[in-house]
């Protein structure tokens, strides 16, 4: 009775993990052929990736779409990690100090700055678009990778601190009245209690708004121009053609662009899928 | 005492303050005024006519063609089938996954398989989708070629009816994986306790899923729901990346109306009431998610 039990277990288990196996692979087959049709000469793949009759790999077109084209993807590569570093580094400070004020100081209507924070959140960024525009336009900042930062952090911000006053919420008070005793300022609790205790927190917040930062495209596009400046994100739409596209070097640049996101995303998969969870449901 | 903490206050909230204050809260308002403003001269006020044009225009929403139920529907309508069709397809499909994925917890990188299309950017979703829907080298395309079904073995993002549904279905492959981790973390929290007394009483499968997992993963369902119709009715680097609209309007939708409208054809009037449109239907999901955090 109790083997049958156990055999009946084995069974079910080994048939969810087919069922679990099958699907993730499906899910994964559109970046496969992505990366197929990047490594293969396009007469391969053009009757479809899964034909296996000839099989050639090279890299030429990761030579061609990173050096040869007329937009070599080289330079758009470096301003996205250069500006999506900021893009992180700088609302998940700003965010931080004003989450710790939030929570810990005497501040009338704090339940009107959660709901405020809630609605902003959400806010399409269609609705901030054209005045955004205009004012970047007025502050000498279009064109400019302070104007792309810029907007990263505006648009962080609300999901950051909601995130942050979470946190520090849930972190002991006595530590931080025990500094206060000693005789620490408030800038000095902020920085060697609070900060401290928040390392795991900030550290998922860096990653998640990183790889967001690296992945937005409409903020770019608003306030990007110059060919030197553009974001990785932006080269793709460029490199399909009206009438004709060059399915080998738009595979490589998407893959390109989209290999230092997935990159981060493997090597912290726990924190990435807590953090995406966490932002929008933690208590 | 009390006055310098006040100080040290301000030095917290300010710099996080000043800029939503600026580029957030301040736009906001900016732009639902502009929406009252003509398009020519941004001083003038020409009170609803933004807003009675836009409905005038065959592009934002097509009388003509909803009578006849062919596409173009206009922008307005496709971004209400890209939420009424993505919403419960992407949620079905991620509940299904999480009810297998929180079985299999020691090959924890099957669910990261799936999640990974939340992981890149939008723009290359619309690459993957072109890859997806073309005729000869496209897998959806082949396969419905493959079982027979000769509508549909075409490129998809070429012909009118079939145009916004590729974008849809690429998105839904995208958005499974955000919902399925929301309901993996809710089911997660369900003690084995409840199960296994269900189990002992002789509760099947079906019967566990219904009356115990099904009513503790209200709050995911919601979240999903709320977080979904807000991303799908923004949606706009796929489209831009892989349609642009087209052909003749047919995968046209609001975001990306409203960034032609505004910075190709630079009639910031027109732009800022396709904005407030699309804010006040985001109001709805806004107002559950408040509610809902509110009350936790």
């Amino acid at each position: 009775m109790q083997k049958s039990l156990s055999k009946k277990r084995q069974l079910e288990y080994n048939l969810l993990l087919i069922a679990g196996i099958t699907l993730a692979a499906l899910w994964l087959l559109p970046l496969v052929g992505v990366l197929m049709a990047s490594l293969r000469p396009y007469s391969e793949i053009i009757d479809g990736w899964w034909r296996f009759d000839e099989f050639n790999i090279s890299l030429k077109n990761y030579k061609f779409v990173l050096f040869e084209t007329t937009i070599p993807m080289v330079r758009p590569l470096f301003n996205s990690l250069f500006s999506s570093f900021l893009g992180a580094l700088i609302p998940a400070m700003f965010g931080t100090m004003a989450a710790y004020a939030f929570t810990r100081h005497k501040l009338p209507g704090k339940m009107v700055v959660t709901i405020v924070i809630l609605c902003l959140m959400a806010i399409p960024g269609q609705m901030l678009a054209i005045p955004v525009f205009k004012r970047i336009n007025s502050l000498g900042l279009l064109d400019t990778y302070t104007g792309v930062i810029l907007m990263n952090t505006v648009t962080s911000l609300p999901w950051i601190m909601f995130f942050m006053m979470n946190v520090i919420k849930s972190q002991s008070i006595s530590i931080e009245e025990a500094a206060r005793i000693d005789g620490a300022s408030e800038y000095g609790v902020f920085l060697h209690v609070v900060l401290p205790q928040s390392v795991p927190a900030l550290s998922s917040i860096l990653i998640l708004q990183f790889v967001w930062s690296w992945n937005s495209f409409f903020w770019p596009l608003i306030i990007i121009f110059d060919m030197n400046k553009l974001m990785a994100t932006q080269v793709i739409p460029m490199l399909r053609g009206q009438f004709y596209t060059n399915w080998g070097a738009l595979s490589a640049a998407a893959l390109l662009v989209m290999g230092i996101p997935i990159l981060v995303f493997l090597s912290f998969q726990r924190t990435f899928i807590q953090g995406s969870v966490g932002f929008a449901d933690e208590k | 005492m009390k006055k310098k903490l006040r100080v040290e206050t301000l030095v917290f909230i300010l710099p996080a303050l000043l800029i939503i204050f600026f580029f957030m809260f301040l736009p906001m308002v900016e732009s639902f005024t502009a929406s009252f403003h003509s398009n020519t001269d941004a001083s003038k006020f020409v009170g609803l006519k933004n807003y009675i044009e836009l409905f005038k225009d065959p592009v934002f929403i097509n009388f003509e063609s909803i009578k006849v139920g062919k596409q173009p529907y206009g922008a307005l309508i496709n971004s209400i089938i890209w939420i009424v069709i993505h919403l419960p397809l992407s949620m079905f499909l991620g509940l299904m996954c999480a009810l297998i994925m929180i079985r299999l917890p020691r090959v924890h990188f099957l669910r990261s398989m799936i999640f990974l299309g939340m992981v890149i950017p939008g723009v290359i979703t619309g690459v993957v989708t072109q890859f997806l829907f073309e005729k000869s080298s496209g897998m959806v395309s082949n396969f419905f070629g493959m079982i027979g079904v000769v509508s549909l073995y075409k490129s998809w993002f070429a012909y009118a009816d079939t145009a916004l549904l590729a974008l849809i279905l690429t998105s839904v492959w995208v958005w499974t994986g955000y919902s399925m981790i929301v309901f993996l973390s809710a089911l997660s929290a369900i003690p084995d306790s409840f199960i296994e007394a269900a189990v002992l009483d002789g509760a099947n499968i079906f019967q566990v899923f219904w009356f115990i997992k099904l009513p503790l993963l209200k709050n995911s369902i919601s979240t999903v729901v709320v977080m979904s119709i807000i991303n799908e009715l923004t949606s706009f680097d796929i489209v831009y990346s892989s349609t642009y609209g087209g052909p003749g309007g047919a995968s046209n939708v609001l975001g990306l109306q409203m960034y032609l409208e505004s910075f190709r054809y630079s009639n910031f009037g027109t732009g800022a009431a396709i904005a407030t449109v699309m804010t006040l239907i985001a109001t709805i999901p806004i107002y559950f998610n408040v509610r809902n955090t509110v009350k936790k």
